[in-house]
């Protein structure tokens, strides 16, 4: 149970698009094939699938990398400490990355 | 020499150790359990330990088909048994409760004596996270570091010494696939074993101390909670508590009533006002294992480089991207499925021919030898041609689950899921739920139990319910028999209609499977999307031996069936269609006086042959038939095919034998057989009429594609779901849909022929 305040704070200004200036965070949903980025920051902590995420060590400040989508664009693969990984839009929505510079 | 002799003769223990050795030699056991991530290589091992001393369990209504067998210690012999893959203690799945309820205790056997947690070399960092909190369970535990082969292959140098020094448990270093390390795991178990100081759950540290305290208290203010967990009480309210909505919170509801929800929410939300306000307890615990974790890897793995970057790892990584590319690996994805049917289907031939051959000889020998009566028809007809007519799809059986096995074994059927995970979502299922459906097409039973990897239950019940729908290898002959006797032999050019009605056949069972499992989900089953978490393995060379197997062992398992409730049906069949044996001398009468019905008038003159049909027509299974007959007639059905159908319903692949059976030609037939396809085809109504028109022929195969005529998968669904509910609403609802199709097919039919 994260504090009720912040996640209502990340609900509402996480929006699914970047935002303008790139200061407000992206989710995982969007990033492009063969970015990088790092975990900032989860929207609902107490989602089923994000305590698996973090039990499967997707943590915050850990670098992910989206490695394909599927032919429907859904679900995502993506890469952390070394192995493979599947979700879908919904879930990716769920974790806010940046994406690292170099 | 002498300081030795002294010094035992001083130590008691020393004394009491010896005695205790002579007890192991003779014949000390112990349970041990393998448990890891998935694909880790638990089953491989286990297979490499155990060889062929395992035992296949097949009891229902136990926890089965957990892999069991033994293997010997120098000291000991151990029964082993192989757990289910699993993340966390989290359980997100039925599977992974299983797991997690075999390590405590829970799942009505007591805790194993000690874990074998075998663990991914390539993957240290993830899957030593499960190892640091299987240590907290206080069993004896030996990690088996397992693929150190492809760990080698990648490059990575590991220092499995200093590993087991950092992490604080036993380690000891294998590959399931060369063999390595497998002599030395057995001596490493004994001395994890044979331990002086046994710890006890909870003995060590939490990841979080004041997550533990509040555990404790919590544990000791309701006494009721996991009563019956002993030791591991405590853990279990600690692990119920860092779960937010987990299956052991669902447990604890149950038990305790629906405020207890409450209570551990205000629980959680004290600890982590204190702790950290914005985090959860899972990433709480996650975080502080994780630097666990990396504690103990410190200075284990060494990179070299140039191993790392061999040609080896490239082309694995060129695989990877052709087999997941959007357009190309759609392509194979097709490609691969069309050649796995089109083996099963035709590879399998010769062999079948071969087993139909031995059972027709086996039966003539009987026939030879034995006396006419009772006992050589009972043996003959009953006994052989049924379990014969059965033992013929072992061919297909097993290499539909040798490609399967070998998919997944691969690492293919993850990246499938990947593929067609959007398009199962079309109808209300998932990526997950691709793999039941598929092994569904050799057997629903196997393809249901494969459901417990999907952690969802609602989903997990929308796949049980469309999995039968799959045109099992049950259903093929069937299809084959009647496509051969009523379906013409015409072509244009590559493509023939006998081919396009099987084809069709399939396709409808698929369509059938499909609306079910949509119209569950918008039913009685809806609820939001589920998710799809999967690991996506890299590709491996599939372990051939452990391959072998497992395909061996799904085999037995199929020739156990065909040896009991196959064999007791068709005895029943036989005995009922067998006595009472005066009605034949009666009717032989009225045979003499009259045709006897469904017998074509220019077939043979009155024969031993008709004398047993009439004898038929007057016995239990005939007079069934005629019960039912008026049921069945606006399907066009008359008697004999009633009841050879009603035979059929606990096990559709009877349907053959009955109708054997009923047509007079004793149950020793198949699907070539052109005596049976000949009787069939000029059966005829008392009027004359040919009782199997074409519509009725099709009407008769669409009732198979729909009907639940197998009382194996409905034992299994009960199994599967905890009550007789799903699997007796799954059989009213495909008999009736089966009954409507068939009778729309024979109505349809008739007013455009
Ligand atoms: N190179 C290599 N491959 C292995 C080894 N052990 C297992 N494999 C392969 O890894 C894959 C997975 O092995 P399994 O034994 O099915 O793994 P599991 O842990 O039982 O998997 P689940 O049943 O899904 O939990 C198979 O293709 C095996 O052939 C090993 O020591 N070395």
């Amino acid at each position: 149970m994260s504090d009720p305040t912040t996640t209502a704070r990340l609900r509402s200004t996480a929006a699914d698009r970047p935002g303008p200036g790139g200061a407000s965070p992206s989710t995982l949903a969007e990033l492009e094939v063969g970015a990088k980025a790092r975990v900032i920051d989860f929207r609902d902590r107490d989602d089923r699938s994000v305590q698996r995420l973090m039990h499967l060590g997707l943590l915050v400040g850990i670098e992910i990398e989206m490695v394909r989508r599927a032919p429907a664009g859904d679900p995502l693969e993506i890469r952390l400490l070394g192995f493979a990984l599947s979700l879908r839009r919904r879930e990716a929505r769920l974790v806010l990355v940046e994406t690292s510079s170099g | 020499m002498i300081g030795r002799f002294g010094r035992r003769r001083r130590d008691p223990a020393r004394g009491r150790r010896r005695t205790e050795l002579v007890q192991l030699s003779t014949g000390r056991q112990a349970r041990v359990a393998l448990i890891g991530n998935p694909n880790t290589g638990k089953t491989s091992l286990f297979n490499a330990l155990t060889g062929l001393r395992q035992k296949v369990a097949n009891v229902p209504g136990v926890t089965v088909d957990l892999g069991r067998g033994r293997f010997p210690t120098p000291r000991r012999w151990i029964d082993l048994v192989d757990l289910p893959g699993l993340y966390a203690l989290a359980p997100h799945s039925p599977d992974e409760e299983i797991a997690l309820d075999f390590l405590t205790g829970a799942g009505g056997e007591p805790p194993p004596d000690a874990v074998i947690a075998v663990v991914d070399a390539t993957q240290l960092e993830r899957s030593l996270y499960l190892v640091t909190q299987l240590q907290e369970l206080g069993l004896p535990l030996l990690v088996a570091l397992n693929l150190f082969d492809a760990a080698g292959a990648e490059g990575k140098v590991i220092d499995a010494e200093r590993l087991s020094r950092q992490l604080g448990a036993a380690v000891v270093v294998t590959s399931a696939l060369t063999g390595f390390g497998l002599d030395l795991l057995p001596h490493e178990l004994d001395r994890v074993l044979d331990d002086v100081v046994p710890e006890q759950p909870g003995d060590r540290p939490g990841p979080i101390p004041p997550l533990r305290q509040a555990a404790r208290r919590w544990a000791t203010a309701h006494p009721a909670a996991f009563r019956d967990a002993g030791p591991f009480r405590e853990l279990l309210v600690e692990r119920s508590l860092i779960d937010v909505g987990g299956a052991l919170e669902r447990r604890l509801v149950d038990a305790l009533g629906v405020p207890t929800r409450g209570d551990l929410a205000e629980v959680r939300h004290d600890l982590l006002r204190s702790l950290a306000p914005r985090k959860s307890l899972t990433e709480l615990e996650a975080e502080a294992r994780y630097a666990r974790v990396r504690e103990a890897l410190a200075g284990v793995v060494e990179r070299d480089e140039a191993t790392a970057y061999s040609p080896a790892a490239r082309r694995r990584l060129r695989a990877d991207h052709l087999l997941s590319h959007p357009v190309l690996g759609s392509l194979l994805f097709f490609l691969t499925m069309a050649v796995v049917f089109q083996s099963v289907f035709s590879w399998a031939t010769p062999l079948m021919d071969a087993i139909d051959a031995a059972t027709g000889w086996c039966a003539d020998l009987v026939r030879a030898n034995l006396p006419e009566g009772v006992l050589a028809s009972l043996l003959a007809d009953g006994v052989i041609a049924g379990v014969g007519a059965v033992v013929i799809f072992l061919p297909q059986i097993l290499i539909l689950f040798t490609f399967l096995l070998l998919l997944e074994d691969s690492g293919y059927m993850a990246r499938a899921a990947f593929l067609v995970d959007r398009l199962m979502r079309l109808c209300g299922l998932s990526g997950q739920s691709f793999l039941p459906m598929l092994s569904s097409f050799a057997c629903a039973i196997p393809g249901i139990m494969a459901t417990r990897v999907i952690p969802n239950r609602r989903d997990r019940l929308a796949t049980i319910m469309a999995a039968p729908f799959m045109t099992c290898s049950a259903r093929l002959p069937v299809y084959a028999f009647l496509i051969a006797a009523f379906v013409p032999r015409r072509s244009w050019g590559p493509v023939n209609l006998q081919g396009l009605v099987l084809f069709a056949l399939y396709l409808l069972g698929i369509l059938g499977g499909i609306a079910t499992a949509l119209l569950l989900k918008r039913s009685l089953l809806r609820g939001p999307t589920p998710t799809f978490l999967l690991e996506l393995p890299p590709y491996r060379r599939p372990d051939l031996r452990s391959l072998a197997l497992r395909v061996m062992q799904r085999g037995r398992l199929f020739l156990t069936r065909a040896g009991t409730v196959i064999f007791a049906v068709t005895v029943v069949v036989w005995a009922l269609a067998y006595f009472p044996r005066d009605a034949a001398s009666k009717l032989a009468v009225e045979a003499s006086a009259a045709p006897v019905p469904g017998v074509s008038a220019e077939a043979e003159p009155p024969s031993s042959r008709d004398a047993e049909a009439a004898q038929l027509a007057g016995s239990y299974l005939g007079q069934m038939g005629r019960a039912v007959e008026p049921l069945f007639e606006p399907l066009g059905w008359d008697w004999r095919v009633s009841s050879a159908v009603i035979a059929s319903f606990p096990a559709r692949e009877v349907l053959l034998a009955a109708l054997g059976t009923i047509y007079a030609l004793g149950s020793e037939v198949d699907e070539q057989d052109a005596g049976l396809i000949d009787r069939v085809r000029t059966a005829r109504w008392p009027d004359g009429r040919l009782i199997f028109t074409l519509p009725v022929a099709l009407g008769l195969m669409v009732f198979f594609a729909f009907c639940l005529q197998c009382g194996a998968t409905m034992a299994t669904m009960r199994r599967e779901t905890g009550s007789w509910r799903w699997p007796i609403l799954a059989w009213l609802y495909m008999t009736g849909l089966g009954y409507l199709g068939a009778w729309l097919v024979v109505r349809i039919g008739s007013t455009v022929g």
